[in-house]
């Protein structure tokens, strides 16, 4: 997979989008240099035939280990509320949603 | 006894004597607390320093064997933690700004044994952001320096876990490795480290950095010690669920054995045309012929899928697994956050500043890899990699019982010696990571010291839940050159 | 407009019934529970947190599974599916992804034109639900709001996800589907399937094709809280998309939402770009492997199932259809209705008695049959009564909410109400009579005239006797008796 540099930069826009990082110029520019270096190492990996190569084998691994339909109450959320950067009421609190990414129930 | 030989004493020393009555518990927390006071200004090997609550456990425990309580097999220890495993009530930040002021209302499985056990937990570790890192230089709470040489990085992830070790702090630590991060800062700092067998330690309360990969470990300063310490976190815990159920063995019955006779110890074919120190291939055929003398074979393996493919098949797996991993850490619920316009804009601005550059671009390495369009190429093509590499060792063990190699490719580097060469860096971790591909126990051990006076290491891999193979092996050897010394009061050799 | 065929697929998220979370043992329940209490470590995935799947909901969903034919895979995995929102504690939801829990099952329905309609299900699979928001605006809706608030209570509570394949023809024939399908998981008890509550969730894919034609871009419509929002959504959706096509408009891909108010479909805003879930498998989870003599085992204990039932009610009892989906549409229900016939009440007064008083009291109360008060022996006793015209309609009714109020049997209820079991005869009876005639004496007086050609006063006095008697004096000596007296 050959990118441009333009290509990569837009690449790193996207991706940076996606993974909710805000970056600044500088640190966009010099992600992108070592982007490309740790993007040629990991393509070396398409070099291996692994045709035929199962990459999760689920009946070699251990099982899953199941869990009892019990409850157990946890009665320390408040401390977790307590630590929250904003709070309301119980409520952990956020700012206005502009995007409207998911449906509401 | 002066105090200061308190610092250089086992944790099995340290018991006897608490046992005999030579000295307390406290006696010895305070003064490990008074030499962590005196020379963190210099290493900077733990985030936080848990004086008040060591004091306060000391006292206790002073008290619980004046009235013969049973205490279990680390009490009155004193014991560094990793900043990646939760301590309740103690803030765990993972060496990031992220997580700076996170005080977790639980403790981990391997604290809880830990505590059952009697140790004193006296500090958290400093570590690479996140576990992220090989020299601990991406803290955001400052580097951590290496104790034999304070020009040099004491490796990493758990720099300040190894370096606290090294630099009698404590005689035993945790740490976490997920691509050597035991075993290359053990190498460092002249100590013990084993990363076990994927699964044996829980990982509940570790915060995740590849879950797959992932796996507590002990430091020590001697194979007893470590083996103690393994034996204690190795406690099976249902709360983590690959953490597996079958009974462990006791590890203590590796040691002290006196032959390796009909036992077979491998070495990697060709890996002196590598690049790595002479010292340090100087220090594996040391331990190889330690082995043979001891009545081991010596056969030779061949791992060219591992040595060639392990980093990219790391550097593709595990950024995944942490973009995924590290997703949750975006200011609503706790942890670092900032003033924000909008959802939107409180998600990318807490992240952009809540985070170092090395996971920021670890972060966005695994987006990448696991975007739709990409994820076959990348991500798939690196799980059918490490699928190879797994039936390679498969095939290794087949021949050998152990496999002895380096540790790491080079002696400990300058401090920002690599900051500003991502894939260089990469590359400390070369002969650590195939282990955490296949899910291998791995020790790193040193072995001896080079002319400028650092420590070399070499590793032992084993079978999953070879644990025993690899403390026989490595008992063999320390019987040879001795256990591992702290830097304090001229031991350096 | 009727050129144009609707091609349905329903995509349904159940609740399943368990006490505790899908990975961890906080409780499910969160409706009117104070907010973020019924939460820990794992479901608000803290730092450190691991998931461990729950038992029960595994059983729940095979249970589903196998009633709908399904074949289920031993072997599956969980894949974490992320996005970024509040709800979402992670960032990623636990969620099986190519390799689902069941797959390739079916449920039958009825087509427009009576005949039996497989509805084919594409797969079944198991995931952790979100946890709820509240907006700030007046509204309670997102938009216009300054801020939102987070409860996690939900976050992490099981769900099952059911897709079928888009073989519904008719909005009616996607209601059914989703009422047998409610019927069903009411009846294995895997879930109460309670629509408005949200624990059972409904989407629905619909395009419109032409005869033979080809499938035309589909629309997802979401938020219908009832079994009529999701028949009159499709509705709307049907019409406007046939109206659009007929006027050779194009049909916008897009998620719509039922606004229930306005009886109307409405655009939600398209997104930017479309959604990169970035799927891969979940590492704190090993493979989930199901034991195949699980799957044989939870296949021999299902229960008979609802429609299974239904036909048994109607070649067995020779009930009609419509009769029997009443009586089975509630498995207590159906399950008294057997037990009342075996009692030995007569089937039509057990299905006319079940269709009236109890299911009335049922829902009055809104209790389960298990929780009447009264013994079903007593209940059929009480029917038998009727039956040998021991007991009028009337006097039984009377005697029922007796039974019901006091928890007493058939035979104290009767006492109670001075119906004392047989009933008012010989010379108890007789003084009725005569003090009915002598308050009636101008009847009595008409009668003997011979004015009574029709019959109709002698019934009239019969009535009044019958009346005084609360029903309880046999009509043929009440005639006769009359007759004797006059």
């Amino acid at each position: 997979m050959d990118m441009t540099s333009g290509d990569l930069i837009e690449d790193i826009r996207r991706v940076a989008r996606l993974a909710m990082l805000e970056l600044n110029e500088e640190e966009s520019k010099q992600i992108a240099v070592q982007f490309k270096m740790i993007l040629d190492q990991l393509q070396t990996l398409g070099e291996l035939d692994t045709s035929g190569i199962n990459p999760f084998r689920l009946e070699d691994m251990d099982p899953m280990p199941w869990r009892a339909d019990e409850v157990h109450i946890w009665n320390r959320y408040s401390e977790v509320l307590s630590q929250a950067p904003e709070s309301e009421d119980g409520y952990f609190k956020v700012p206005r949603i502009v995007r409207e990414d998911r449906d509401e129930k | 006894m002066k105090n200061n030989e308190f610092l250089k004493l086992s944790a099995i020393e340290l018991i006897s004597g608490y046992k005999k009555g030579s000295y307390t518990i406290s006696d010895v927390i305070e003064t490990a607390l008074e030499h962590i006071e005196a020379n963190e200004r210099n290493l900077n090997a733990l985030i936080t320093p848990m004086y008040e609550e060591a004091r306060s456990r000391a006292w206790m425990l002073d008290a619980a064997l004046s009235r013969g309580e049973d205490m279990g097999p680390l009490f009155g220890v004193p014991v560094v933690v990793k900043d990646n495993i939760t301590i309740d009530g103690i803030r765990t930040t993972c060496g990031s700004r992220m997580l700076e002021n996170w005080i977790p209302p639980y403790s981990a499985h391997v604290v809880e044994c830990l505590e059952r056990a009697g140790a004193v937990i006296i500090g958290k570790a400093n570590m690479d952001e996140f576990a992220m890192g090989s020299s601990t230089e991406f803290s955001a709470f400052g580097p951590t320096l290496n104790p034999w040489d304070l020009s040099r990085v004491p490796g990493g992830s758990s720099g300040g876990s190894a370096a606290s070790v090294a630099a009698g702090y404590a005689p035993i630590s945790l740490g976490s490795d997920t691509g050597g991060s035991i075993r290359q800062p053990a190498a460092f700092c002249g100590v013990y480290g084993l990363k076990p067998t994927y699964g044996l330690v829980s990982r509940f309360g570790l915060v995740a950095f590849a879950s797959s990969l992932d796996q507590i470990g002990p430091f020590a300063r001697n194979l007893s010690d470590l083996a103690v310490v393994l034996q204690v976190i190795s406690e099976a815990d249902t709360r983590d669920a690959t953490c597996v159920r079958k009974e462990r063995p006791n590890y203590l019955d590796f040691l002290n054995v006196e032959s390796l006779k009909g036992f077979k110890v491998g070495y990697l074919s060709g890996y002196e045309s590598m690049e790595i120190d002479e010292e340090i291939k100087r220090g594996v055929t040391q331990a190889l012929r330690i082995c043979q003398d001891a009545g081991a074979e010596i056969v030779e393996v061949k791992l060219p899928i591992s040595t060639r493919y392990g980093l990219p098949c790391y550097y593709t797996i595990a950024p995944a697994e942490a973009s995924s991993n590290l997703a949750r850490f975006d200011g609503v619920q706790y942890g670092f956050s900032v003033e924000a316009e909008d959802l939107q804009d409180l998600y990318l601005k807490s992240r952009g500043a809540g985070f170092g550059p090395e996971v920021k671009r670890r972060i966005l390495i695994g987006t990448f890899v696991l975007g739709s369009s990409r994820y076959d190429a990348y991500y798939l093509q690196a799980q059918k990699v490490r699928q190879l590499i797994i039936r390679e060792f498969d095939a290794a063990f087949s021949r050998a019982d152990v496999l002895l190699m380096p540790a790491t490719p080079t002696l400990p580097f300058r401090r920002g010696e690599k900051m500003t060469d991502p894939v260089k860096t990469y590359m400390a971790d070369l002969f650590t990571i195939p282990a955490n591909l296949a899910g291998l126990p791995g020790l790193s051990m040193k072995i001896s010291f080079s002319h400028s006076g650092l420590p070399i290491g070499v590793q032992l891999v084993g079978k999953k839940f070879g644990e025993g193979d690899i403390l026989k092996t490595a008992s063999v050897i320390e019987k040879v050159i001795g256990p591992a010394v702290t830097t304090l009061g001229g031991d350096r050799k | 407009m009727s050129k144009f065929i609707p091609v349905i697929g329903l995509e349904i998220h159940v609740q399943l019934a368990t006490k505790s979370k899908m990975f961890c043992s906080c409780p499910t329940d969160y409706i009117g529970v104070k907010p973020n209490s019924h939460v820990c470590p794992v479901c608000l995935g803290l730092p450190g947190s691991l998931p461990v799947i729950n038992e029960k909901a595994i059983m729940l969903a095979i249970k589903t599974a196998l009633a709908m034919r399904c074949r289920v895979n031993t072997h599956t995995i969980f894949h974490r599916k992320h996005y970024f929102y509040p709800d979402l504690p992670k960032a990623y939801q636990i969620s099986q992804y190519d390799l689902p829990l069941a797959v390739d099952g079916h449920v039958e329905v009825s087509a427009d034109d009576g005949s039996v309609q497989k509805i084919r299900i594409q797969r079944l699979h198991l995931e952790e639900d979100a946890g709820k928001l509240v907006h700030s605006a007046a509204s309670g809706r997102l938009m216009g709001a300054e801020y939102s608030l987070v409860d996690y209570n939900r976050a992490g509570v099981p769900l099952m996800e059911i897709v079928t394949h888009p073989d519904i023809t008719s909005p009616r024939q996607a209601r059914e589907f989703v009422s047998r399908l409610r019927q069903l998981v009411r009846y294995l008890g895997v879930s109460d399937g309670d629509m408005e509550a949200g624990s059972l969730r409904v989407d629905a894919n619909i395009s419109i094709m032409e005869p033979g034609g080809k499938y035309g871009d589909k629309v997802e419509v979401k938020n219908m809280n009832s079994l009529r929002a999701l028949e009159r959504a499709l509705e709307y959706e049907y019409e406007r998309q046939s109206e659009l096509k007929s006027e050779g408009k194009a049909i916008v891909r897009e998620t719509r939402h039922w606004d229930d108010g306005a009886n109307v479909t409405i655009s939600s805003r398209s997104k930017e770009e479309a959604e990169d879930y970035r799927y891969f498998p979940d590492p704190d989870l090993p493979p989930l492997v199901v034991d195949e003599r699980i799957i044989v085992q939870l296949c021999k204990e299902l229960p008979e199932l609802p429609w299974e039932v239904r036909d048994r009610f109607m070649s067995d009892y020779g009930l009609p259809l419509e009769e029997a989906e009443i009586l089975t549409e509630r498995r207590d229900v159906a399950l008294f209705m057997d037990e009342l016939i075996k009692h030995g009440a007569p089937v039509k007064l057990a299905s006319n008695w079940i269709k009236t008083e109890i299911l009335r009291v049922l829902n009055e109360k809104n209790i389960s049959v298990e929780e009447l008060p009264i013994q079903t022996a007593e209940i059929a006793k009480l029917l038998s009564l009727v039956d040998k015209g021991d007991l009028s309609t009337t006097a039984a009714k009377e005697a029922f909410s007796v039974m019901l109020e006091k928890a007493v049997t058939v035979d104290e209820a009767v006492n109670a109400l001075g119906l004392s079991a047989g009933r008012v005869t010989g010379h108890e009876l007789e003084i009725v009579v005569n003090k009915v005639l002598s308050e009636n004496a101008d009847v009595v007086a008409d009668i003997k005239a011979g004015k009574d050609t029709k019959g109709k006063k002698l019934k009239f006095l019969q009535g009044i006797v019958m009346r005084e008697t609360k029903g309880q004096a046999d009509p043929k000596e009440v005639q006769s008796l009359i007759m004797s007296k006059i």
